[in-house]
């Protein structure tokens, strides 16, 4: 009993030691908080900077070494395209190149321009975070999930397909508040402020 | 009284000095930080040590070595929550940010972490060689042995480094990409501070060695300039610190806003407008698609401004969805419509921060325009929408009825009846904007009549 009081002690002090968060502001997943977010944002000289996804998918490309490329589809071109996505409740898509090296957002250019911006973060959240890619066999969906080697975040990513939704949308928001604010973001102004 | 005495009750009335001005400062509850707090109870830690040792007469080398230890505990343990503090993982501040320049280093975020170890360690391992090998280390003048510059090095060296570390990031952090210019200001302080308190254990680093290897004369001579040097660093330290406490840096925007209001509403609207496209692609709203055609044209014939006609397509658009049954999804009902409008009128009202968040317009244009709350059709689209649905978003405090009244409504009131939407009084009733309701619907009439006679014959 002792020494299971003093271990749960010991981890007690570990979790503070290593920085945990008070529980009220962890996401209730204990996903991506936005003082995480914003020292990816320095890693990438982005803090405090106004941005848009194009510069940010290319200043994440550059750092993660590989090439990410923003297509936008125009809806006239592509028609079959944006009715197979809308119908199959997609807004935009990422895949990535046979070695992962290279990676290509979809969009069509109908969505809202809200959207659309918000998904290209989407995508480019999923990036960052390294979230393993759903292996496709025969143009089937297996279960299988292939670890990207590459990934911005220091944490590692999760593997559960919704929480990696759900980071990537968190990403996204993140993303938007901070490329619009730059210096203005309060997260920004926390980094110069350790005490 | 000896010098020796006289210095240490020299350092506890700086420590004094410091302790009045954060306890006034700790007065003010914006100003009661977790740091300053930290550095109210170290100035009185150390006012108490320096003073105790200032009074107390010492006689046995054991007992001095203690009282050293308890001298240096309290700039070790402040150094380590430095460090911790600047590599974000401080357990006082949760989920706090790294320095910016820490974050773009995961090596330096690890050397830092390992602060308090180091500093720690050192410090005991310090104190068991004097524990070991007793010496008179609180006796400034004194001679000494040689081991007393391994026990003193021990300690010393690892916080010169720790001190050169954290005074170079708050230095950098003084730079240009400081949002501000208090907290430029506040983080040079605090790199004066460090790098006084790095050349006060420097001067501490000289002085083991003069003691153990210097002649008399000479000793005593150095020493006396080096405890003058040190009283003279520490008050400046001690001065940069505080003062660097006083500048308390006060956000451009509020935290809980960006947490709660502004995530909030991006999800909201993400959620809504993405289901709103999926439904309209989807081909589930053909009506609304078709009379856009004819609207476009009557937008031209009336000079509509391009942004009015964003605003009478996307209201007929909203119409549409909301209307239909078939298209209702738990994302997009009269009741969420209600919710997304009322939390940009919240955004709205924040005019100066709304303001800000911006996105890009245009999806293929090379024009880098961007789209802003003003800007954007959604808002007014909304109100419309729903006002045409006879959900009623005009209330008491809220004035905003007057635009659904304008040409670019009217145009969508026109479109979203002859889409089947909406009943067909409503375009023929007496009210007040007869007169513009007719323009708009005799320019629509005549854009859906020519665009028929281009398609005679089509299937």
């Amino acid at each position: 009993m002792d020494n299971f009081g003093m271990l749960t002690r010991l981890l007690r002090f570990q979790r503070l030691v290593a920085g945990s968060r008070r529980p009220e502001d962890v996401d209730r997943s204990g996903l991506l908080s936005p003082e995480e977010f914003q020292a990816e944002l320095a890693l990438l000289g982005l803090s405090g900077r106004e941005f848009g996804p194009r510069e940010y998918a290319e200043i994440l490309g550059e750092k993660l070494g590989i090439e990410i490329n923003i297509c936008v589809l125009p809806d006239d071109h592509y028609p079959e395209l944006t009715l197979e996505m809308a119908r199959a409740g997609k807004v935009a898509e990422l895949s990535y190149s046979e070695d992962l090296l290279g990676a290509t957002i979809l969009v069509p250019s109908s969505l809202p321009s809200i959207v659309r911006t918000l998904s290209v973060y989407h995508e480019l959240g999923h990036v960052a975070a390294g979230h393993p890619l759903e292996v496709w066999e025969g143009g089937r969906r297996t279960n299988r999930l292939e670890r990207v080697p590459r990934r911005l975040a220091r944490r590692p990513p999760v593997e559960d397909r919704g929480l990696c939704e759900q980071e990537a949308d968190l990403r996204a928001v993140y993303s938007l508040l901070a490329g619009s604010l730059g210096s203005k973001n309060h997260y920004a102004e926390k980094i110069y402020d350790p005490l | 009284m000896s010098e020796t005495r006289a210095h240490y009750l020299l350092l506890a009335s700086i420590f004094l000095a410091a302790l009045f001005y954060l306890a006034f400062l700790a007065l003010s509850p914006v100003r009661r930080t977790w740091s300053v707090k930290a550095g109210l109870t170290n100035a009185l830690v150390l006012a108490a040590v320096f003073a105790g040792l200032g009074l107390s007469n010492i006689t046995s080398w054991r007992a001095e070595v203690l009282g050293w230890m308890v001298r240096e505990l309290p700039f070790t343990f402040i150094l380590s929550l430095v460090c911790l503090a600047q590599a974000g993982l401080l357990p006082l501040r949760f989920g706090a940010s790294p320095l910016g320049e820490v974050a773009k280093r995961p090596r330096l975020q690890t050397v830092l972490k390992g602060a308090p170890l180091v500093l720690v360690t050192s410090w005991l391992l310090a104190g068991v060689i004097g524990m070991i090998w007793p010496l008179p280390v609180l006796q400034s003048f004194a001679s000494a042995p040689p081991h007393f510059v391994l026990m003193r090095w021990t300690l010393t060296l690892p916080t010169i480094f720790y001190c050169m570390v954290v005074g170079w990031l708050f230095f950098k952090a003084a730079g240009p990409g400081a949002p501000t210019l208090r907290l430029r200001l506040k983080n040079l302080l605090f790199s004066v501070g460090t790098f006084a308190w790095m050349l006060m254990t420097l001067n501490s680093t000289i002085h083991a060695p003069v003691r153990v290897w210097a002649s008399e004369e000479v000793r005593q001579a150095i020493v006396a300039t080096q405890l003058s040097i040190q009283s003279m660093l520490l008050a400046v330290s001690v001065l940069a610190y505080v003062l660097g406490l006083t500048l308390r840096s006060v956000p451009t925007i509020d935290e809980s806003l960006l947490r709660s209001v502004y995530a909030v509403w991006l999800r909201a609207r993400d959620r809504f407008e993405s289901h709103g496209w999926h439904l309209i692609k989807g081909g589930k709203v053909r009506r609304a698609v078709r009379v856009s055609h004819y609207m476009n044209a009557a937008a031209g014939q009336l000079g509509l401004p391009e942004g009015d006609l964003r605003k009478a397509l996307k209201t007929v658009e909203l119409a549409a969805i909301l209307k239909d049954p078939v298209t209702r999804t738990k994302e997009i009902t009269p009741e969420k419509a209600m919710e997304l409008y009322n939390l940009q009128r919240v955004i709205a009202q924040h005019s100066t921060l709304g303001f800000h968040i911006r996105w890009e317009k245009h999806a293929v244009s090379p024009c880098r325009g961007s789209e802003t709350i003003e800007s954007d059709p959604l808002h007014d689209a909304l109100a419309a929408a729903l006002d045409l649905l006879g959900h009623s978003v005009a209330s008491r405090e809220n004035s905003e009825i007057a635009p659904l009244h304008s040409l670019w409504y009217q145009l969508a009131l026109v479109g979203a009846t002859d889409a089947g939407l909406l009943d067909e009084n409503r375009v023929e009733d007496e009210s007040e904007h007869r007169r513009t309701r007719h323009k708009a619907l005799r320019a629509y009439e005549a854009a859906k009549a020519s665009t028929n006679l281009l398609t005679v014959g089509a299937k």
